[in-house]
């Protein structure tokens, strides 16, 4: 009587296992969030590139078009910043920042770097994350950090993005209209 | 031939919602980490907020003014630390002010600031206020922590314990610091907030999720 419920076993396991499988080796659907800064939510500040202390510098907007910049011509990388705060859950997964901005400036760009540092710390921060215009264009364009994978943890971490301009004469050619941060 | 058939699919017809089971019950272990429209999950006791101290809006404060432009600051470039640029200022005449955002029902435990006080003789306080959002009220104080005058350096220093349940319905929140100045308006600046709360109550989507409603989170799919 044993013998023929022995040779079910397979059958009954056959599917179990087939199920099994599939349903460990499905991508789990983690889906991906987005979260939006105004360019206007840029902090005007200074760099280490040419200053120890000061005012921030002036910072000017192009109204119609809600795009921000550092006001101050002839600057390099480095000497100013604006500056914006990122406030993500604890625990999330930041997998890219992207920024639409304009560079209309022949033979300037924009740089953005991601950085964080300890929230109670005078570090100066670490990047994990940059990304500049093309030197060449003069356009609105959309540049992209590419895949980051940095873990939020605010209870030890802040974080911000910061876009310094090299411009020319005309301060407003380079310009932030919008940041797009991506997480999981 | 009847019984054939019946030992052919009976193997299935056991296994099959079982495994079923089995894929619903991790399926909904996985929710317990995300919420159903896939975001994060904050409803975890501990959460934690940040500011950088360039978040502060530099405003009047009552003690030397009834209105007027506001006054300049300035930043220690690459400690990231911002100052009242103001110098000889005693408490309450110039403020940085951080406005606070929380969810609702969130209960503000603790605010800590990481603050310079390089100034022998002055301090820096912090006070965590409310006021009816739609009121001419010039704050409640829910909670304040100064800085000691003894020492000369980077300090961090706590409101807590605190317990102040947020009804931004009603209330706006915002964390004030002001500096109590000599001639280096320097040695006083703020490097960053931490606002500490407990977000077990908080109610984060309309469809009250969170709030352990799950019929109306059903209800919106």
């Amino acid at each position: 009587m044993c013998f023929p419920m022995m040779r079910e076993v397979p059958r009954l396991l056959t599917p179990v296992l087939v199920i099994l499988v599939v349903y460990l080796i499905t991508p789990v659907d983690v889906q991906a969030d987005d979260y939006n800064l105004l360019g206007y939510e840029g902090v005007g500040t200074l760099g280490a590139t040419d200053f120890v202390s000061g005012p921030p510098p002036l910072v000017g907007d192009y109204v119609t078009t809600h795009c921000r910049y550092i006001d101050v011509p002839n600057a390099l990388f480095g000497h100013y910043y604006l500056r914006y705060h990122l406030d993500l859950p604890d625990n999330a997964i930041i997998t890219g920042v992207k920024l639409y901005v304009a560079d209309f400036d022949a033979s300037g760009a924009l740089l953005a770097n991601l950085r964080s540092r300890p929230w109670n710390s005078r570090q100066e921060g670490t990047t994990v994350g940059a990304v500049v215009t093309d030197w060449a264009a003069t356009q609105d364009t959309q540049i992209d950090m590419g895949s980051l994978s940095v873990t939020v943890n605010n209870q030890t971490t802040e974080y911000w993005i910061e876009v310094t301009p090299q411009n020319s004469g005309n301060p407003g050619e380079l310009c932030v209209y919008g940041i797009q941060v991506t997480y999981n | 031939m009847k019984t054939d058939v019946t030992r052919k699919w009976f193997p299935v017809a056991v296994t099959t919602p079982l495994v079923l089971a089995l894929w619903i019950a991790g399926a909904g272990l996985g929710l317990a980490a995300e919420t159903a429209d896939g975001t994060k999950d904050l409803t975890v006791a501990a959460q934690y907020q940040n500011y950088l101290g360039y978040e502060g809006i530099e405003t009047l404060g009552w003690w030397g003014f009834v209105n007027g432009p506001t006054p300049p600051v300035a930043d220690w470039v690459t400690t990231h630390c911002r100052f009242i640029d103001v110098p000889n200022a005693p408490q309450g005449e110039y403020y940085l002010r951080y406005p606070v955002h929380l969810p609702q029902n969130a209960v503000i435990k603790d605010v800590s600031l990481f603050l310079a006080d390089f100034n022998p003789n002055g301090v820096m306080t912090a006070v965590l206020l409310a006021r009816q959002w739609n009121s001419r009220d010039q704050g409640t104080q829910l909670g304040f922590a100064d800085t000691d005058n003894a020492t000369n350096s980077d300090k961090q220093i706590s409101m807590g314990p605190l317990d102040a349940t947020v009804d931004n319905q009603n209330n706006v929140y915002w964390i004030d610091v002001t500096p109590d100045h000599s001639s280096a308006p320097g040695d006083l600046c703020v490097y960053g907030i931490q606002v500490k709360y407990d977000c077990a109550a908080c109610v984060l989507f309309e469809d009250g999720f969170e709030s352990g409603d799950t019929g109306a989170w059903i209800a919106t799919q």
